[in-house]
């Protein structure tokens, strides 16, 4: 289905195009959020994200693709939740947490994952990433391992490309740095 | 220089073969980070979470779209019911009308009679 046609289903509030939402989009979302704030409250960001979605629809314009308002909205949530973690003083980005939800991954995928990268190494990928902070961690996401566009992502962080393309930079220094301190430690 | 050919290589604007020993290594320890991360991002939204999503927004929304087409009809019923005035026969009216014509003219007749002419 075409973004068009989907839009047009999600304003008439059929219940086909929102599950074609879902099927096309929850895993996005969720990669989104898992990348910012660490594993936790995932779920509930998607059905946090497909709420708005379903309330604001009416109000796209049209003027970006749907992925990238989709994102932005993600993006908006994900900031509402780690504000709420601020407030109570629960910051909740340890992704070791996920060390107590093995089914969380397909075994298959990590054992192929810890096999390629070496499982020293990968507690010490996984440890520098931790220290990154939620905007560094999204910033990579997008762009390095989602490959979207300096222009998509600064419509989806709502900044200038110029502004995206430091803090970029920035978020990519400051993880080799961590990962280099990683491997000499 | 090497911040700058690393981040030439990763935004696609440069060619592994421009890159000097020191950023080739860099690249390689970046990709390896970034494989993690990509399997530590990743999430498989569950059946459960859709089903739970469909029954909390989008059929509600149905349910009061057929509360309101069901509204609608119970009105147009009413209005029907209540606000068009039925065809009245007057053709019986006429009827009686003459059938109690006719008989004041038959109790005259008999008054008269009775009266002797």
């Amino acid at each position: 289905m075409r973004d068009e046609e989907l839009i047009e289903g999600l304003r008439r509030g059929d219940e086909k195009a929102f599950r074609i939402l879902y099927r096309e989009y929850a895993g996005k979302i969720g990669s989104i959020a898992r990348s910012y704030l660490g594993s936790d409250d995932v779920d509930d960001v998607v059905q946090d994200v497909m709420l708005r979605i379903f309330k604001s629809i009416r109000k796209f314009k049209g003027d970006s693709k749907l992925s990238t308002w989709i994102y932005r909205i993600t993006v908006n949530v994900c900031k509402d939740y780690l504000a709420k973690y601020k407030r109570r003083s629960e910051i909740l980005t340890d992704f070791a947490e996920d060390e107590e939800h093995p089914t969380q991954h397909p075994v298959s995928e990590i054992d192929t994952e810890e096999s390629v990268v070496g499982e020293l190494e990968y507690e010490r990928i996984v440890n520098a990433l931790e220290k990154l902070s939620p905007e560094d961690r999204l910033l990579i996401k997008l762009r390095d391992v989602d490959g979207l566009s300096y222009e998509e992502i600064s419509r989806i962080v709502s900044k200038p490309i110029g502004s995206v393309k430091s803090s970029l930079h920035y978020a990519r220094k400051r993880l080799k740095k961590l990962l280099e301190e990683a491997h000499n430690e | 220089m090497s911040e700058e050919k690393f981040n030439g290589f990763l935004d696609g604007e440069l060619d592994e073969k421009d890159l000097d020993e020191v950023t080739k290594r860099e690249v390689e320890m970046y990709s390896e980070a970034l494989k993690v991360f990509r399997m530590r991002c990743d999430y498989r939204p569950s059946a459960k979470l859709e089903e739970k999503i469909m029954r909390r927004f989008v059929r509600p929304r149905r349910i009061l779209w057929e509360i309101a087409i069901g509204v609608a009809a119970a009105a147009a019923v009413f209005y029907v019911v209540f606000n068009v005035p039925p065809k009245r026969n007057v053709e019986p009216l006429v009827q009686e009308a003459k059938v109690v014509s006719e008989l004041f003219d038959y109790l005259s007749l008999v008054k008269l009679v009775g009266d002797g002419f």
